[in-house]
């Protein structure tokens, strides 16, 4: 049973050395590896549809990221937070897709319904009583989504890792092997477009850093 | 000098970004920036986690597939059979046109059998014989083809005569016992041949 709390949110524990999954695995004990699948695939499932995959497309790239760490088990060196490993290992399995498949295209508002009906329109409990407080928040879930692809690959991972995920900053730039002052450009200009939205403006045409003209 | 507009002043844009990484950090509070930033940044997190709701199902399935392909994996004979179902059920699911092949398919297995026992038990006994009666003038000449209409039952005694052909009979050459005998020699084969 998937627990509540995993709620396509952020890692639900801090997988330490001493319950590193793949260090038990490799050990022959399975139960920290089945209680991580068990309760961070919709994590990782959340990850990869926010990144911009479809349904199946999610399903198939979580599957092959659980199916990877379960093969490194034997050769797997603890030498860092596995929390990080993880995270790496499903930004190149991201990136190999986005090479296979080619430059996705734009979502619309149409193109986003579609794909996500039953998320965009299933009501959180809280908001059963408030009809109005459930379409607002809709609404601008909807217009977040849209914001978030548009962003850049660079950005969205970056947004991804740092704000839903919550990962310090520091692992973000051991993760994506970029240094930190990167990490917090591109957070900074991920975060400027989405606060954009959020406030109901047309979003600014995301830009690379680099764009932004002379500093 | 609000956290937007920062294009042209490089110190203030370093500025923001550290002041995200600490909101985000969760160690800045107190003053109205870091409150709005953080107000910002937990709005946009509770929008997007929401929509995720909906795939718990999805999540529950996936994780369970997951195990059974992996700690969970069944390496004896039982389990080779599982991968092979689960194998087909997924290509059935996946294809209308395989669904229909696999249908066409069980179907022509179960009905084949029965329409060829349905066919076999309506043929005919091919033991049955049925006999044709033909006439011939003589035995040098074939049989025709028509067969004579034979109508009414057997001759009393059930007994067929066969007509004697003088030319068969050896040394027959008394004029008595042609008188007798009823023979005829021109009449040849009358009334009696048959062929099977």
């Amino acid at each position: 049973m998937v627990a509540a709390g995993a709620l396509g949110g952020a890692l639900t524990e801090d997988w330490k050395a001493e319950s590193d999954p793949l260090v038990a695995l490799g050990n022959g004990d399975p139960k920290p590896f089945e209680a991580f699948v068990t309760q961070e695939t919709p994590t990782f499932l959340a990850f990869f549809r926010r990144l911009g995959a479809q349904a199946s497309e999610a399903e198939d790239l979580t599957q092959d990221l659980a199916f990877k760490l379960y093969r490194r088990a034997e050769t797997y060196r603890a030498e860092g937070r596995f929390r990080a490993f993880a995270f790496r290992v499903a930004r190149n399995l991201w990136i190999d897709r986005v090479r296979k498949v080619g430059r996705e295209p734009r979502r619309t508002q149409g193109s986003l319904r579609d794909d996500m009906p039953s998320l965009l329109y299933s009501l959180p409990d809280e908001h059963q009583a408030e009809p109005g407080a459930a379409l607002e928040q809709r609404e601008e879930a909807e217009r977040l989504l849209l914001a978030l692809a548009h962003l850049s690959e660079d950005h969205r991972l970056v947004f991804e890792l740092g704000v839903m995920q919550e990962l310090p900053y520091k692992e973000i730039s051991e993760i994506l092997e970029v240094p930190v002052g990167t990490v917090k450009s591109r957070m900074f200009h991920a975060v400027r477009n989405l606060r954009s939205t959020l406030k109901g403006e047309s979003g600014q045409a995301d830009r690379a850093p680099h764009e932004e003209g002379p500093q | 000098m609000s956290v937007d507009d920062r294009s042209e002043n490089p110190q203030a844009s370093k500025f923001d970004e550290e002041l995200l990484e600490r909101v985000l950090a969760r160690a800045e509070t107190g003053s109205a920036q870091a409150d709005q930033l953080n107000l910002d940044v937990q709005r946009m997190r509770a929008a997007l986690r929401g929509v995720d709701r909906g795939q718990l199902g999805r999540a529950s399935d996936l994780s369970q597939r997951i195990l059974s392909q992996t700690t969970g994996e069944d390496l004896s004979w039982r389990g080779d059979i599982r991968l092979v179902g689960r194998y087909l059920r997924s290509g059935l699911g996946a294809s209308p046109i395989l669904r229909l092949a696999a249908a066409s398919l069980l179907f022509h297995l179960v009905a084949l059998p029965v329409l060829a026992y349905w066919i076999l038990a309506g043929q005919a006994d091919p033991l049955e014989l049925s006999f044709e009666t033909y006439e011939r003038a003589h035995p040098s000449q074939p049989f025709p083809d028509q067969p004579l209409d034979v109508a009414g039952p057997l001759p009393v005694g059930g007994v067929v005569e066969e007509p004697l052909v003088l030319d068969e009979i050896p040394g027959n050459t008394s004029g008595d016992e042609g008188q007798d005998s009823g023979v005829d020699a021109d009449s040849g084969d009358e009334g009696g041949g048959s062929r099977l």
